[in-house]
């Protein structure tokens, strides 16, 4: 890769092409992000000059209650819904992959509401799930259930979170279909001469071999779900609604940094939520090393 | 299972996906009255009916000398929705032939040209996306007030034209896939870097730009943090802010007309998604 034939014109031209995007990586990525980490490290508000405080920022998440419930919240939610997302993306991809009649609706209709922007999607499930006029709660008092108050009672908030989330999972469908699509036909013939059940050609032939795509898309998912704030903030308001059970890391660090006003802070939490983030995605993938090649011993024949 | 049972299944949960927003387009065709009750009636009583309460909803009843008699979505002054769209399509369409521009240049910086640099800056393109949001945004907004920008729509525009990591490795990828020997033949002809670009590779490239310019329109039009935190007054508001602005005023908007709100805001990207089903593929070729 660094041959000299390539030569310094190259650079310059190559240099040149990737410009823009070089200039805008400097301007709004590395210069804010090198910011924010200096700022962690003062007082900085949004309108006063920052004084350094060392670790005093660090030292006050320690004992920052809220900060560790949200932590906590955040979590919770990010794992559920991405276990549960993309488990659920798997299941739907392979329903859709036999084709059954109007499959080509059904995909639509399951994409369609990733296309709904966040604001819309908070409003409208504000009313969906409105306790006591809500379409949800009056579909189910149909069938005799007393609907929860799932905007209004803070055990019920996180999962209304989890299912508003559930019902974006669209692209994860889309991505886990193609990838089915791609796996060799005969390795499921080849498993099927020797005798295997449909459900074990899934389970140890097809999934398998989609792992890759799989643990890619667990990991957006969660790596999303870790930063979620649109839904959380227009369903529940700025506070994170009742007891502040649905308050997200997100949104505490907006209302740190743009109601308080307190940059210093909000950017300590923030460079804990990137680490964070780092570090699940680095376990994720090492787990699902060890288990993509540890698992189906016999699945050659 | 069976195919029966597993066809139906898919159809149980297909529907339930568009339940939700059956009951958004059944909401905004509802009078306030149906709606406000703990046994809410959404389903209209006659088709002309919801077609009256429709035009009453969505654009407001005006009398014979102007003056408004029943405010709708688009003529209540409330949540201005014209300005809203105004501003919105003026972000969506600057930012996205910025975006598709300073794509299109980088992916083949990248794809084409041979150079020492290239991997480093791909790297760089593929970190960049791990980063959240949050961590840049204080030291952002600082940014831009000190440009003055705040309380106008650069902030949400003007990064565009200079790329963004995912749309230019989308190209890439797609580049990559082009003969070598378009370039070759094309150099040996005399033709610059900046002539290939534009007359060889450029044109063979259209759909991953169209990808790439679909991506970004859905995810401008949809954006609320970057609004909430960059726009300050109500004339500069986008859809998705004006929509939150109009569900938390004080004298609670009716349902009906929330509901009506939102189709506006939703429709024209669940149009862009059934027409571009392969903006999709295009996405996960990236990956």
């Amino acid at each position: 890769m660094t041959a000299p034939r390539h030569g310094t014109r190259a650079t310059g031209v190559g240099l040149a092409f990737c410009a823009p995007w070089l200039l805008g990586f400097v301007l709004f990525i590395a210069g804010p992000a090198i910011t924010s980490l200096w700022a962690s490290f003062t007082d900085a508000s949004m309108v006063e000059p920052a004084r350094q405080v060392g670790g005093a920022n660090y030292a006050r998440l320690i004992s920052d209650t809220l900060f560790w419930r949200t932590l906590a919240q955040t979590t919770a939610y990010a794992l559920v819904l991405s276990g549960l997302g993309t488990g659920g993306a798997l299941a739907l991809a392979l329903l859709l992959r036999r084709r059954p009649r109007g499959a080509g609706v059904a995909r639509l209709l399951i994409l369609l509401p990733a296309a709904v922007p966040t604001a819309a999607c908070g409003v409208l499930w504000i009313w969906l799930l409105s306790a006591d006029y809500g379409p949800v709660n009056s579909l189910l008092s149909r069938f005799g259930v007393r609907g929860p108050g799932w905007l209004v009672s803070p055990a019920w908030v996180p999962v209304s979170l989890v299912l508003v989330g559930l019902w974006t999972i669209g692209p994860s469908v889309i991505i886990l279909e193609a990838a089915l699509g791609r796996v060799p036909r005969s390795l499921e013939e080849a498993a099927s001469l020797d005798g295997a059940g449909r459900t074990a050609r899934v389970w140890r032939i097809v999934v398998p071999a989609i792992a890759p795509v799989l643990l890619f898309v667990l990991v957006m998912a969660m790596i999303v779900g870790f930063q979620a704030f649109a839904v959380p903030f227009v369903l529940l308001g700025a506070e994170g609604g009742p007891e502040r059970s649905g308050l997200l890391l997100a949104g505490y660090i907006y209302q740190t940094a743009f109601a308080r006003l307190d940059l210093g802070y909000a950017s300590a939490i923030a460079w804990v939520q990137l680490l964070v983030v780092l570090a699940l995605s680095l376990v994720l993938c090492r787990l699902s090393r060890r288990t993509a090649f540890g698992a189906d011993p016999e699945g050659a024949p | 299972m069976s195919r029966l049972a597993r066809t139906l299944l898919l159809w149980l949960i297909a529907g339930a996906f568009a339940l939700p927003l059956a009951w958004m387009v059944l909401g905004s065709l509802a009078g306030t009255e149906s709606l406000a009750s703990a046994t809410p009636r959404l389903l209209p009583r006659s088709p002309g009916s919801a077609l009256e309460q429709a035009a009453r909803n969505y654009v407001g009843e005006v009398g014979p000398g102007g003056e408004t008699i029943t405010r709708g979505v688009w003529t209540d002054p409330v949540v201005d929705f014209p300005t809203s769209l105004r501003n919105t399509l003026v972000i969506v369409m600057l930012g996205t032939a910025g975006m598709v521009a300073s794509c299109a240049l980088g992916a083949y910086g990248l794809a084409r040209v041979r150079w020492r640099g290239r991997r480093a800056v791909l790297l760089l393109m593929l970190l960049t996306m791990l980063l959240p949001f949050p961590v840049v945004m204080g030291p952002l907004y600082i940014l831009f007030r000190e440009l003055g920008w705040i309380g106008t729509l650069r902030p949400l525009w003007v990064p565009a034209w200079l790329g963004a990591g995912f749309g230019t490795l989308l190209v890439r990828q797609y580049m990559l896939t082009l003969p070598r020997e378009l370039d070759d033949a094309a150099r040996l002809d005399g033709c610059s870097h900046w002539g290939v670009f534009v007359r060889v590779i450029l044109p063979l490239c259209a759909p991953a730009l169209a990808a790439v310019a679909a991506l970004h329109v859905l995810a401008t039009w949809n954006d609320f943090l970057g609004p909430l935190i960059f726009l300050q007054r109500r004339e500069q508001f986008t859809l998705a802010l004006g929509l939150h602005a109009y569900q938390t005023q004080a004298g609670q908007v009716p349902w009906n007309l929330l509901m009506a709100a939102c189709v506006m805001v939703v429709a024209p990207m669940a149009l862009l998604f059934a027409l571009m089903p392969r903006a999709w593929g295009a996405a996960q070729a990236a990956e």
